[in-house]
Parts: structure tokens; sequence; C-alpha cells
């Protein structure tokens, strides 16, 4: 049975396929279009994704998109006849993105593939997050928890699965907490406030907490509060996202909080300024911490189970993820590879299959590389072209060569295989480097992939050497499998590892199990030999405002534009004919031309 | 491989989807727990109106004329 | 019409709207606003010229597009820091006013382009044509920035970049095709036309979409609204539970 699932239209759209109940290859868009963060309708991904498994659109035995259009057309016009007449502005833009397209998936699905629309289906959003985290994780029954920004109504949802031994599989949601109140958005509406992109640079408001104190936790919790029922409720005067398109937070939260950043203005942690900025990253971290534990706890209290599986946007925060693990009760907890919406296009697939179908339950591979394979020879051929140095290596002499280059402190683009499924590099689309200096830290960040300061990078450790390194609670070692999990550095190593040591002592780290990527953890063991400390700097392969790279061709491209001093795909390795393409290469290509 | 159809191919047969997909609306409006039954006019008269943003869509070069049948 | 060798120079039509430009670029809101906008489409545009080079099996262009890339992407970091700076002096909080979008329609032009499944003649003729068409409109807004030299002096190097775009897209559009380059150019001119007709049906079609979505909103959402609004005040905040029938069928879009 071949089932294709769908996420697309809100931010990261993907395609993913399930045949015979295993997912067979998953691919989001931004990574064959080359637009980061890419919410146009996934036909690459699809196409790429049938291509792969050499079927046909007809061999679809169901098409499965991650949410249900007229429901979220519901909450959509809900809000703004609540919000009248302030959503006057707001409420044509949004009928037209809608009503325009957006509504009408079923037709979208049947004309862009050929398919007939009885073989579209729809999940709910949030029962496509549950999907995704529990039936791609290696446990028979968990509690589910999924929280992210909004899918149709459902912000925030908890429930169980369980994986029978007769092969059945059951999925229960219990409650949700619905739109408005969101912790998704009560995050979002910081990530604006503190001048960065909404739905993408999330991420940087938990790196920059780290800088500040929880000084305003008292101010957040004005904005959030518990209901009686053990669940929460923002209170809406603070807020604006929900009445207009134009910005998500009111006068009264600038009021509170003071005038927000300028998006323009780099973040100076010196200044009084700059400080506040930290502290209210610090705050509402702090109190998004505080709210996960609190609901966790209940469910962990609630079902008596040892596991719990976390999908939604809101599960990238791994010091949050930490503190869950620290915290509520859970022995275990699964975060997937790809937790945000675009996992949801596998989420929807496999639920399809495994609920709507009934068809028995599988163990799945416990892996993220479900892309497109880089080819070495691609960068073969147009390196040599452009007259770089270029090598063709067996796979022991490159691991060991590679090892050298970064016992050299040279910075390696590192592609191998498949490309990983969703926002983390693992190991196949990585820049690796030593982790021991902090003017590696910031060599990184000025020369290659031109970002803030404050904004850690993360470790890569083999699994058995990892609490050598760092203090990785039990149950750590599977959350830390995706880079899920923050953790702090043994004190011990802190000045070997400065690279990769957050200001607040932690750590982004990822454990690699040697059968998830052997050639990368190989490295790590060549790696170790030399220097003593088989830890790299992995962070992943793209430039600012970019898509982590896929093909060969994308990586060269990235490697002749920044400081890369190393590019290895597959068996090939390629160092510049110059130190760079600096300004001697461009005065030259200039002269030939102009 | 997946065929190619043109724009306005495509606007047709969404087109064509609609019809199913706005009873489901109304019937989904209808049967809410959270009774809502008041709000399926508007929700069925605004998708109407959608109709004529798919032909836009569909037919950009004619698109304010279509515009003005309303 | 098509000298091997074109510089920049602008247009009668650029010419003619000199004054309207003078206008739009004597107020600081409207020049950090514009600055901004012309730094995303310079990013953008280096984004799509990048992937050209990525495609393209010819090695030279693969080196002229890279390098093209990366001026791009340099321009749009001097648009920000300049938008950074003026913004930071004049303390103005970028409320978008009157932008004369309308003015440079089209960016780079690659908006027009699907970079992945064009030739390099094509994408050489389009991007000449809009690296010419850019050059023209910085050429007018270089000559009305007297009162502001640190934005001239980088309308100035950035015209000198597009200099060197314009006259590599042509030489080598000669080269990979000698015989027919400038019936690619005429075809591109079209294309632009076509593309650009498109845009202005689409924004019309947009603004007429906005009155009607607008006036329906005023007329008929009042008695809904305050229905909605009366629905709100009975629910409770906090969980809502999952009814098991809510989920039963995947076939629902509801």
């Amino acid at each position: 049975m071949n089932i294709l699932g769908i996420s697309a239209h809100y931010h990261d759209s993907a395609a993913a396929l399930v045949v015979d109940g295993v997912p067979i290859c998953a691919v989001q868009e931004e990574r064959l279009s080359r637009h980061k963060g890419d919410a146009a309708f996934p036909l690459l991904a699809i196409e790429w994704c049938l291509q792969n498994a050499r079927i046909e659109p007809d061999d679809l035995d169901a098409v499965v998109f991650y949410e249900r259009p007229m429901l979220k057309f519901d909450r959509v016009l809900t809000c703004a006849l609540r919000a009248f007449p302030q959503s006057w502005r707001a409420f044509p833009k949004a009928m037209k993105n809608l009503l325009g397209e957006k509504v009408w998936m079923r037709g979208i699905i049947s004309s862009q593939l050929g398919v007939p629309g009885r073989k579209v289906l729809f999940t709910e959003h949030h029962q496509a997050h549950a999907a995704a985290a529990f039936l791609t994780a290696p446990t028979r029954r968990a509690a589910i928890m999924t929280a992210d920004a909004v899918g149709e109504w459902a912000t925030l949802s908890v429930g169980d699965g369980e994986r029978g031994s007769n092969g059945t599989t059951k999925i229960r949601r219990f409650r949700e907490i619905r739109f408005p109140h969101s912790l998704g958005m009560l995050y979002s509406t910081f990530t604006a406030y503190l001048g960065f992109k909404v739905n993408e640079d999330e991420y940087k408001v938990m790196g920059l907490a780290a800088y500040g104190k929880p000084t305003m936790v008292e101010q957040v919790r004005k904005l959030i509060c518990r209901t009686p029922d053990g669940a929460f409720a923002l209170d809406l005067s603070y807020f604006e996202f929900h009445t207009t398109a134009k910005r998500s937070y009111s006068p009264r939260f600038a009021e509170l909080f003071g005038p927000p950043r300028n998006p323009y203005e780099p973040i100076d942690l010196d200044t009084a300024e700059g400080q506040r900025f930290a502290d209210c990253a610090a705050s509402v971290q702090r109190v998004l911490e505080d709210t996960l534990v609190e609901l966790a706890r209940t469910l962990h209290q609630e079902t008596g189970l040892a596991d719990l599986c976390f999908g939604g946007g809101v599960a990238l925060n791994g010091v949050a993820n930490a503190r869950l693990l620290a915290e509520s009760g859970f022995e275990r907890i699964f975060v997937p590879p790809a937790p945000g919406d675009a996992g949801c296009a596998m989420g929807a697939a496999l639920y399809c299959d495994r609920i709507h179908f009934g068809n028995p339950d599988r163990d799945l591979p416990d892996h993220p590389f479900w892309g497109p394979s880089v080819d070495g020879s691609e960068l073969a051929r147009i390196a040599q072209e452009d007259g770089h140095h270029v090598e063709t290596l067996r796979d022991s002499a490159l691991i060991e060569q590679t090892a050298d280059d970064l016992a050299a402190n040279r910075i390696v683009g590192w592609m191998e295989g498949a490309l990983e499924f969703g926002p983390r590099a693992l190991g196949h689309r990585s820049i690796l480097t030593a982790p021991r200096t902090t003017e590696m830290r910031d060599r990184l960040n000025r020369e290659i992939k031109y970002r803030e300061p404050f904004r850690p990078f993360a470790p890569v450790v083999p699994t058995d050497v990892a609490g050598r390194y760092f203090d990785i609670p039990r149950g750590g070692t599977r959350l830390a499998r995706f880079m899920s999990g923050v953790f702090p550095v043994r004190p011990e190593w802190k000045s070997q590892l400065q690279a990769i040591t957050h200001v607040d002592g932690t750590a982004r780290v990822q454990v690699l199990d040697p059968a998830m990527a052997p050639r990368l953890h190989a490295l790590l063991e060549a790696y170790g030999q030399r220097t003593g400390i088989p830890v790299l700097l992995n962070t992943s392969f793209n430039l600012a405002g970019e898509p982590i790279v896929n093909r060969a061709v994308e990586g060269y491209s990235t490697f002749l534009r920044s400081k890369i001093d190393v590019l290895v795909a597959g068996g090939t390795r390629v160092t510049k004919r110059s130190s760079a393409v600096g300004s001697t290469e461009a005065e030259r290509i200039r002269e030939e031309v102009a | 491989m997946i065929k190619t159809r043109g724009k306005t191919r495509r606007g047709l047969i969404v087109f064509g989807s609609t019809f199913g997909s706005m009873a489901q609306l109304a019937r989904g409006l209808w049967q809410s727990d959270s009774d809502k039954r008041w709000l399926t006019p508007l929700a069925v008269f605004l998708c109407v109106t959608g109709l004529l943003l798919i032909l836009g869509t569909a037919v950009e070069a004619l698109a304010p004329f279509i515009y003005s049948i309303w | 019409m098509d000298s091997p060798r074109p510089h920049e120079r602008p247009t009668a039509f650029d010419r003619m709207l000199t004054p309207v430009h003078r206008w739009i670029w004597s107020d600081t809101n409207r020049r950090v606003q514009k600055l901004l906008r012309f730094g995303e489409t310079e990013t953008d545009g280096g984004r799509d010229i990048l992937r050209a080079a990525e495609v393209t099996s010819d090695p030279l262009l693969r080196r002229l597009y890279l390098e093209h890339a990366i001026d791009e992407f340099r321009h749009g970091i001097l648009f920000r820091h300049r938008a950074a700076e003026l913004l930071r002096v004049s303390r103005s909080h970028s409320n978008i006013g009157f932008q004369g979008d309308w003015l440079a329609p089209g960016g780079h032009g690659l908006d027009d382009l699907q970079v992945d499944g064009e030739s390099d003649q094509t994408m050489l003729a389009f991007l000449h044509l809009s690296e010419k068409a850019a050059a023209s409109r910085f050429c007018i807004y270089r000559d009305v920035m007297q009162h502001d030299p640190p934005t001239r002096a980088i309308f100035e190097e950035i015209l000198h970049d597009e200099t060197f775009h314009m006259n590599y897209t042509l030489t080598q559009l000669a080269r990979v095709e000698p015989q027919q380059h400038k019936r690619h150019l005429w075809r591109a001119r079209l294309s632009r036309l076509w593309k650009a007709y498109l845009r202005l049906a689409t924004s019309l079609a947009a603004i007429l979409g906005s009155i009607l979505l607008t006036i329906q909103y005023f007329v008929l959402l009042p008695p809904f609204a305050w229905m909605a609004k009366r629905a709100a005040h009975r629910e409770s905040a906090g969980w809502t539970a999952v009814s098991p029938t809510s989920s039963d069928s995947l076939n629902r879009q509801y």
C-alpha cells in the first residue's frame, strides 16, 4: 500500500512516502526549491519521493494532507468575527489567502497529482503531530503531548498511544487547548518582540535566554495564567495575533516589557538594553518550561506510563525538553527528528496507514535520513572543471585524512548518504570542526555562518563516551539522539570544549550511535585518537538565510562562498585552489570578461 | 512522473472540487459540537466568493475582468 | 540597439519619472523602506543566480554566476546596513507608506523565471535585461540622492557592479548562442512585458478582491460578529475534551 503524506501552506512544506507501512523517503520542499522555509505546495518533494520509490501517482492508494482545511477556515472566520471591527484589515487578506487556494486542498492535490478526489484524505494537524512523534518512536506504549503555535483549533493536546502485540495501533487524544491560547504563539510573540522572524527564529530566543536572568517572570505570568482545570489561558489584551496579521503583541505588551528591539540593530549584551532583551528571553523561556513541565507531570500521573512522545514545533526547544525529562516523571522522552510541521507529512501518512486502513504495526528504522543521497562524483566533476584540488579516496583513507584536517583546525563541509528530514543536521549535511576554542566558534560565526555571536554550536559525540564529557541524565541519550536536548558540559571538559559550550555551561549535544551514521562515527573515533577527545562541533551545512544543502553542487557553492577549508561528499575530497574565492579570483574573472 | 497541467486546467479541477468541500463545511458546521449552525450561511457565502478568487487565480490575465462580474 | 558593451544609462521612461523618484527618496522613512526592500530583492536575486550557478553545466557560466550572486548578496548587505544606519539616526519606526513599488517592478526580474528549468540562453537574456533595467533605475536614484552622500555612494558602487553584470551576460549570451542571441533577447523582452501585464492584472484583481471582501466585511459580518462574540463569552478557557468521533474519518475536511 502506497501512501503519500503532505504538509504545506503554513511553513516548511514537505512530502513523505510510506510503502507497506514503512517510510521510504521524506524531504522538505525547501531542500529542493532552495527557498528557506518554503511553504508552497511541495511538488518538487512529491515528485522526488515518487521517483525515488519508482511509483506513479496512479499507484498511490491515498494522499493524506496534514490538516483539515475547512476546520481551519472555521477558526480563521470565527476569530475574525470575534475581533470585529478590529479585524477589518486582516479579513480580506485572510480570506483571499484561504479561499483563493488553501481551503480547496482536495482539488489542489487532485489537480497537481492527477489522483481522484476520493483518494485525498485529511488528518487533524495535532493528530499528524502525535502520529509523527509516537509511530516513529521505538516504544510500544507512551503518553503523547503535542504543542505548537496553532493547527486548526488545537494548539496543544495530550493523549496516549499503543502499539498492540496483535499489530493494532491506537492513538487517543484526551483533550486539547484551543486557539488563541497557545504556548507556541506566546513564544512567537516574544520572538517578534525581540526582533527575530516568527516561525523561523524561535531557537534564537532560546539561545539568547542563556545570557539573561529570568527577572521578568512575573510580567510574563501576567500574559499566561493557569486555569482551574490545569490548562492555561493567555490574557489577550497583551496580544494582537488573533486580531491582525500586522503585529503579534499589543501596545499593552510593549508597556509591560519596554520598547521592542529594532530587528536591524545587533543585540549588544554589554548594554542595559541588550541585557533587557536577554532577560525577556530568559523569562519567557522559564515560563514555557514551567508550563510544559506541569502539563507533562499531570499527564504522567494520569497515564502512569514511562515514555512520553512529544511533537509539534515547541518540541524543538531542547532546554525545555531536558527539563521535561528531569522533572515531569517520564523516564524517556521521544522527540522525532522533524517535530515541526514538516514532520506532519510523515505523521499523516503513518496515521493513515495504521489507523485509517488498519494496517498492522511495523517497527520503523530509527534514523532521520530520508532524503536524497549525495553524489560524490558530481562534486569531483565540477570541482575539477573549476581547477580545485580533488581527490577520490577509499573510506578508510578519507576518514583518516578528514580527521587530520579536523585535528589541524580546518573546517570541513561533510556530506554523506541521504539528507536529514527535519531542521537539524545530524551528520549527513554538516559543517564539522574542532570544538576546542572560542576562536573557532567566533571564526565560524564570523566567516561561515554569518550569524549572531550569542548563538551556540552543537557537539556530536559517540554514545559510549558521551557521559564522560556531558552530564546526560538517565533517558537523556534518547533525547540527544536527534539533538533534542540541552545538557551540561562536565566542568572538567569545559576548557577543552569551549566552542560548543554555551554561556550557561550547556550544549545541545548529539550522541551518535554507530549504526545511525557509521562513517561519522568512524571519523569521531579517528579524531579522538589524534586529539584525545572524540567530540566534534557539528553545525548545519548552510549559510545564513539558506536551507541546508542537499546536492553536492549546493555544498560546493556554499564551500566556495565561505571559508570552509575542505569539502567532502561521498568519497570525494576537495580543497580550494587558493585559500578562498576571494578578491583575486573575483578580479581575474572580472578582467576576463568585463 | 507527475503530468504537468496548465494553470487554467488545474484551476478548473479545483473549481469542480469546491462543491463537495463546501458541502462538507456546511455539514460540519451544522453538526458541530460547539453549536455553530448560525455560521453556516456566512461560511457558505464566503466560499462562493472564493470561487471567484479561484477563477481569478486560474486565469491571471483576465483576473480584473472576472472580478467585475461581481 | 544591443551594443556589445552597454553602459548604464537611464531610459527615457525612468528619466521622465525623475521628479517622482526625487520625491520618494526625499523622505527618510520612505528611503529606509525602499532600502530595506532593495536589500531583500538583491538577496533574493542573489539566491536565484546562485541557483543558476548550481544548475548550469557550463563551467565558465558557473563561475560568473557565482561571482554575480556574491555581488548581489553584498548589495543586499549594503542596503540593509544603510537602512539600519538611517533608522538609527532618524529613530523612525518603519511605517510603510507610499512606496511607489510599481515604479520598479520585478526587482531583478528573476521572479519571472523558474531558474531550475531554464536554459542558459534564457537565463542570460533575462539577466541582461533585468540588470540593464536595474542599472537604469539605480542611475536615477544616484542622481536624485545628492542630499544623502552615503546612500549615493552605495548606488554608485552597485552601479559599477551592474555594469559588469550587464556586460558579462551579453557577452556570454553571444558566446553560448552566437547566431540567435538577439532573438533570445527579444523573446525575453516580450516575456518580461507579458509578465509585467500579469503582475498588473493580478495586482488590480487583488485590489478589487480586497474591496469586495471589505464591503462584505462591513455589510454582512456585523450580525454574525455579534453572535460569535456572544458564543465566545459562553466558552470557558482551559481544556476541551476531544470527542473520539471527531477524528474517526479521514475523508472529512471539517
